[in-house]
């Protein structure tokens, strides 16, 4: 607000020390055209002070010598009041050293009363001159209090402030930097300030100032700096361009140390992999675990099946002894009164034939037990499986030309060694072989080979059989036939004991349940289909550890 | 005229297959009832052929073998085994088959077989 419009709106209040009546009105007259006022009139110090206090004036005018006071006691009064407010002498006596006293004291002109025509000039004087220092003062007032807070803020923070100039040469560096750095701001600023600065960070950070101050942007960044200590010190950074006409003029450049949340942070991540670490291991653990009690479990299958096995075996092998005995001194009886047999006994005949076959077939079932036992522990050494496989063909070979059956042979000469127990491998293929032979009642051929493949490739059941996942490669052993085939509704059976398509007393039903145990015992799997040309393709898969 | 000696320890089984064999053809059959009986008596009647059972109380058909070809006294007495359980191949067809393999370098008969059969196996090994 200006003095003009504030003196035009406002009525100025003056208080006037002054005894003389006449003077008074004169004064007032004087002023009456220059200004819209109240005027207040006093004659004693007493009244000066409440008035002071009070009416509040914003001009004061005094005569120099009251009965009661002088012009000096006044401005006394405003100097203990404290009180800066116009103050202009208005005098009858011409007395030097009386003005020369009331400017010292703090009156702003004085003005004989002869003179009462240069009051309003004088009176407006010192309204401006006051507004003007009451404006200075208001001015020095807030500087000094935004300079108290600035330096508050800088002395208080524990960020470190840089102020540079546009080429980054710093300025001004925040008392924070001895904390922060162990280094004060003077030694900052003498010193090359980036040779703190981690070597391998200089670039990225004077590429990131450059950056920000053509980008206009206030870009945070991390960079290590060196601690007077030998510490290295994580800071993140951001700077803050001031502008002079659009061009970058200074940096405000803020950093906060950051090496204890980096640290945390760091610990955290780690701790976080640690427990996802422990996490798979568990994981891990758990699926050995689980794996080790599968293999357990099939272990003591296994075990037990052995363990049958040979209990079966012994059984079979002594009842064979004590039962085909008497079986061979029936069936040479049979023989003897066959012979002897008058020859028009037909009744007699046929009984006798039905005799010697209820002999033959309990002759068969000993057969079968004495197949379906095994030993129980295996004896493996390093085999290539086409060795047994061989000597199953031999074996059997006079059966073939028997039956009229053609072998093709295709055995790949380079499989890998497997475990195996070569004479129970042997039996077992001797065992697939006779039920392909047994199924071509009228000949045919009988295709042989071995090969290594992937899982994979051999169809899910037989992966599934062989165990897939923990094994990808097999050596599989493939025995077609061309004959009859196996009945769609009897494969699913064809493995469960003394089940047989094969004639009353021709098979046992134990031959193809030999071959399962035999395998399994080996940890291979038998696969059995019908071939839609006809006949049956048996597919033996023996997994080969993935690390073999 | 054909010397054969039945080695078994079944008493029922060697008088029935003694009886059983001279009915196919002529010949004198002995029986014996032990390996050892066995052995003195394949000494003292010196038989072309011995029948000999595998599984006996006091030695076994093997040892019995073994104890012929340690001496050269049993030299030219040829041997086929009679046996209810053969060692090793039990999967050998159960009807008796001239291409059999050996056991031993003996051929074998399994358990039961005819006087008919049991005389072919012998007539054949003579035979060869």
């Amino acid at each position: 607000m200006s003095l003009d419009t504030r003196i035009a709106q406002d009525r100025l209040r003056i208080l006037l020390l002054e005894d003389d009546v006449a003077d008074a009105t004169l004064i007032e007259r004087a002023l009456r055209e220059h200004f819209k006022f109240d005027l207040r009139r006093i004659t004693s110090k007493k009244e000066f002070v409440s008035a002071v206090r009070e009416f509040d004036p914003e001009l004061i005018l005094a005569d120099y010598k009251l009965p009661q006071m002088t012009a000096l006691d006044a401005l006394a009064v405003l100097q203990s009041e404290k009180r800066r407010i116009p103050f202009i002498l208005v005098t009858g006596s011409p007395v030097e050293q009386v003005a020369v006293d009331c400017m010292q004291s703090g009156a702003d002109d004085y003005i004989l009363k002869q003179s009462l025509a240069r009051l309003p000039g004088a009176a407006q004087n010192a309204l401006e001159k006051h507004a003007t220092l009451r404006e200075k003062t208001r001015a020095e007032d807030a500087l000094r209090a935004s300079e108290a807070l600035y330096r508050l803020i800088m002395e208080t923070t524990r960020d470190l402030i840089v102020l540079t100039d546009r080429e980054g040469k710093p300025l001004y560096i925040s008392p924070s930097s001895t904390a922060l750095l162990g280094f004060t701001p003077g030694e900052l600023i003498r010193n090359n300030t980036i040779g703190i600065v981690h070597p391998d960070d200089r670039t990225m950070a004077i590429e990131a100032f450059r950056r920000s101050a053509l980008e206009h942007e206030a870009n945070p960044l991390a960079l290590r700096c060196k601690h007077r200590n030998g510490e290295w010190r994580v800071f993140e950074g951001m700077s803050n361009w001031v502008f002079d006409e659009k061009q970058p003029f200074r940096a405000v450049l803020i950093f906060r140390d950051i090496t204890k949340r980096m640290r945390a942070e760091e610990e955290r991540r780690q701790a976080i992999a640690e427990l996802e670490r422990r996490e798979k291991e568990l994981l891990l653990a758990l699926t050995a675990l689980k794996q080790s009690h599968e293999e357990l479990e099939a272990a003591q299958l296994n075990l037990i099946q052995a363990n049958k096995m040979e209990a079966v075996g012994q059984l079979a092998a002594g009842v064979a002894h004590e039962v085909k005995n008497p079986l061979t001194v029936l069936l040479l009886g049979v023989e003897h009164l066959r012979k002897h047999l008058n020859s028009d006994d037909s009744d007699t005949r046929e009984i006798l034939v039905d005799m010697e076959d209820a002999i033959r077939r309990a002759n068969t079932v000993l057969r079968g037990l004495l197949d379906f036992s095994v030993p129980g522990a295996l004896d493996r050494q390093p085999t290539d499986v086409n060795q047994p496989v061989e000597r199953a063909l031999n074996f059997l070979k006079h059966e073939f030309t028997d039956a009229g059956v053609s072998v093709v042979k295709a055995l790949d000469p380079s499989l890998p060694l497997l475990q195996l127990d070569r004479n129970k491998i042997e039996q077992a293929m001797v065992n697939v072989l006779l039920n392909a032979v047994q199924s071509m009642k009228s000949g045919g051929t009988i295709m042989v080979h071995t090969a290594r493949r992937p899982l994979a490739e051999l169809g899910t059941v037989a992966a599934h059989r062989a165990g897939a996942g923990s094994q990808r490669e097999a050596v599989v052993v493939v025995v077609e036939d061309s004959g009859a085939g196996i009945p769609a509704d009897k494969l699913s059976k064809v493995f469960d004991p003394f089940f047989t398509t094969k004639p009353d007393g021709k098979g046992t039903g134990l031959g193809l349940r030999v071959i399962q145990n035999i395998l399994e015992l080996h940890g291979a799997k038998i696969h059995l289909v019908n071939r839609p040309e006809g006949g049956v393709r048996a597919t033996i898969v023996f997994g080969l550890e993935a690390t073999s | 005229m054909l010397r054969i000696l039945l080695i078994d320890d079944e008493v029922s089984l060697t008088r029935s297959m003694k009886r059983a064999l001279e009915q196919v053809e002529v010949c004198e059959v002995r029986t014996a009832n032990s390996g050892t009986q066995g052995l003195a008596s394949i000494l003292e009647f010196h038989p072309d052929i011995v029948l000999l059972d595998i599984l006996m109380p006091d030695m076994r058909g093997t040892d019995v073998l073994a104890a012929m070809r340690a001496d050269p006294r049993f030299d030219g007495t040829r041997v086929v085994f009679l046996t209810a359980v053969p060692p090793h191949d039990h999967l050998a067809p159960p009807e008796p088959n001239p291409r059999r393999p050996l056991l031993e370098g003996c051929p074998y008969l399994i358990k039961p077989v005819t006087g008919a059969e049991a005389m072919a196996e012998v007539r054949r090994v003579m035979a060869a």
